[in-house]
């Protein structure tokens, strides 16, 4: 088969009407003391999937509201029984703690499959087929020697990461290969160190500055001053820097992730570019501020506009040579565990 | 009878159909160009349509039909029970102004369950804890306040034993809850005084040597008192909890900016829900007071000692005590005690 087409992915969902069925799911989560909560969600995904189109077929959400609702009483009943136990003896929190961290790559294989399974395009299901030991290193034993490695690791965990959920994706029975390196994400990293060294070059040059003011024989509350000062432009320039690397970081990983997957005849193109993401992400954090958390509905979807507009396929002439894997269904228990503990597995 | 177009997934295949749909009598009729067939409605799920977002209808053996004539689908959903909770949420989904009812709706019930809802659960929440838990509790932030800010009590030990005396006298004729009274040095912390769960009370030197009189220790203590009665540490642990698990649940979808939003509102929380405690706890000292013939006003001149601002009043949002000057009002028009 040659990549003959390309197929841009298209989001054709409004704020409005998503504004609408975001409040309808506050009030009633409200009135019905949260029960609601998981229709809500699962509501929520069924409009975001039917406005995704590729190649002017929708995606389609199938868990059922029943199958999220006891997820998430699992999920919560882990959540309360750790707050307790925190707030009587922080020994018995930190066990919990631990028992959680332990269970960590459980949650991540469980929360990655029970999304993929419930995920179908075209009437086929994807299917996440990574395995818990794997999981176990990626998540677990790669972030605790980023400490005596001094995060020296960084890209190499970035990479396995991203290479783990890629290659374990699997659309109906074609799995997915992802054929790239660690190389590119040493860049991304290697970036990110250069741009932190900026407020760091700005304090030295500062201080080099009132160096020379010094041995000019400037006074004393002058240098004492100029230091203030230089520390204040620091500090500037290190909180302009975060949400500027954390936006880098995030459009490049998503771009690494999609660019070196291949799912058999198909490949795919993403092209984010840090400057959008963090237009978008500062522009909506003031509207949300401003408007006390209304736009919060448009925010999301012209995130998601975004995210689509940035990815397209290349693959035959036809998408409906794909055919069905074997399938269960599993249960919700880890992705809901992973919601409410706001443990970040996807991209983003 | 419902008619529609949509796309037919067989489930076995990517490959879509373009087939014509009719609901009728208990039956979904599926004509297209190479396949034909009749489902019982019974063997269906609908998904109820989301705003326009392209529906979807799960047939036995998992294939789907894809369709976007919301219309359609939303009469269709009418008919199976297990989508009902979706159809009320559609229902006020389908016009503005119901959209801004429900916004008005979720505004109200989140201020009345933060300002009472949460605070009387935490009430049943604290009362129903067994003791031992709380005094564990109490022991805990004890040791860690040991740590962090007191040292032992410089104050001359016949000064302490004489405090100590005088309030167990008057917990003779009045009713006080258990407590224990510890004096403690803390440059860190002032002249300051302050009840722990389990009913620790903490008492600083430099309050008592800031005091002219051994009656206003005792007004402070009968404050802190209030504070152990009311088990005022506990609740308001557990209503910040409480109100952090409500603003998450509400926002907890938002991903990225729930930490930012939920930061403010729970610090104003926070400090009114402690207003509203030491309301409750001055109320306590005050009849405490009158009952054990202390004039009230030594509270006030304690308090003015402390923060002599206090007297030109102002209350700023974010400080845990009400306005001084409101506060300490009642402590100086109270009349005098009953039996003088």
């Amino acid at each position: 088969m040659s990549y003959g087409k390309a197929y841009p992915l298209q989001f054709t969902g409004y704020g409005k009407e998503y504004f609408k069925i975001w409040i309808v799911n506050i009030a009633l989560t409200l009135v019905t003391l949260g029960i609601y909560s998981a229709w809500a969600k699962v509501r929520t995904m069924r409009w975001f999937y039917g406005h995704t189109l590729l190649d002017g077929q929708a995606f389609s959400y199938l868990a059922t509201p029943i199958q999220i609702l006891k997820g998430r009483l699992i999920a919560a009943a882990a959540l309360v029984a750790y707050y307790t136990a925190t707030y009587f003896s922080p020994l018995l929190g930190g066990i919990i703690l631990a028992c959680l961290m332990i269970a960590l790559p459980w949650i991540v294989v469980n929360s990655l499959r029970f999304n993929a399974r419930h995920s179908a395009y075209r009437g086929l299901r994807f299917d996440f087929t990574g395995k818990i030991g794997e999981a176990a290193i990626v998540y677990l034993l790669l972030p605790i020697l980023l400490i005596p490695t001094v995060g020296l690791i960084l890209p190499y965990m970035a990479y396995r990461q991203v290479k783990f959920i890629a290659s374990n994706s699997v659309y109906g029975q074609t799995a997915t290969r992802y054929e790239g390196g660690v190389k590119a994400f040493v860049g991304v990293y290697l970036l990110s160190v250069v741009l932190m060294l900026l407020p760091v070059a700005v304090v030295g040059y500062g201080f080099f500055q009132m160096t020379q003011l010094q041995a000019s024989g400037a006074s004393k509350e002058a240098a004492l001053a100029a230091i203030g000062s230089i520390i204040f432009v620091g500090m500037i320039t290190f909180y302009l820097m975060l949400p500027i690397i954390t936006a880098m970081i995030q459009a490049r990983t998503v771009n690494l992730f999609y660019n070196h997957a291949v799912m058999g005849s198909v490949g795919f193109v993403a092209s984010q570019r840090a400057r959008d993401l963090i237009w978008i992400f500062l522009s909506n954090l003031v509207l949300i501020a401003l408007t006390l958390g209304i736009y919060i509905p448009w925010a999301k979807v012209r995130l998601a506009r975004y995210r689509a507009q940035r990815l397209s396929l290349n693959g035959p002439q036809e998408l409906d040579g794909f055919i069905a894997g074997q399938q269960q269904s599993g249960r919700a228990t880890g992705a809901e565990v992973a919601d409410l503990f706001d443990i970040n597995i996807g991209l983003t | 009878m419902i008619r529609f177009t949509a796309d037919y997934f067989d489930g076995q295949s990517s490959r879509a159909h373009q087939v014509h749909v009719v609901v009728d009598s208990g039956q979904l009729s599926v004509e297209g160009e190479a396949l034909t067939f009749v489902c019982p409605l019974q063997q269906i799920r609908v998904d109820p349509p989301a705003g326009q977002a392209r529906g979807v209808v799960h047939l036995p053996g998992g294939a789907e039909l894809h369709s976007s004539d919301s219309v359609a689908l939303l009469e269709l959903s009418r008919q199976r029970i297990s989508s009902r909770p979706e159809q009320w949420a559609g229902f006020l989904e389908s016009k503005m102004r119901y959209a801004v009812v429900a916004l008005l709706l979720s505004v109200l019930l989140l201020f009345a369950g933060l300002r009472w809802g949460v605070p009387a659960v935490a009430e049943v929440a604290a009362t129903a804890m067994p003791s031992g838990l709380e005094a564990r509790l109490g022991k805990e932030s004890f040791a860690v306040m040991e740590r962090l800010y007191l040292s032992p009590s410089v104050l001359p030990v016949e000064r302490q034993q004489s405090l100590s005396r005088q309030l167990a006298r008057h917990c003779q004729q009045q009713s006080c809850p258990p407590y224990l009274l510890h004096f403690r040095n803390s440059p860190a912390m002032g002249a300051n005084a302050f009840a722990l769960p389990g009913g620790a009370i903490v008492v600083t030197d430099k309050l008592v040597t800031l005091a002219q009189h051994d009656e206003e220790v005792l007004a402070v203590i009968a404050h802190e008192l209030g504070h152990i009665e009311g088990r005022h540490s506990l609740r308001l642990a557990l209503q910040s909890a409480g109100a952090g698990v409500l603003l998450v649940a509400i926002t907890g979808d938002i991903g990225n900016f729930s930490d930012l939003a939920a930061g403010l509102p729970s610090l104003l929380l926070q400090s009114g829900y402690s207003r509203d405690m030491e309301r409750e706890a001055d109320g306590f000292a005050l009849r405490w007071l009158n009952g054990a013939c202390i004039p009230a006003r030594r509270f006030a001149d304690l308090l003015q000692r402390i923060d002599p601002d206090a007297t030109g009043g102002g209350s700023n949002m974010l400080s845990s005590h009400p306005g001084s000057a409101a506060r300490i009002q009642p402590f100086l028009t109270a009349q005098g005690c009953p039996r003088s």
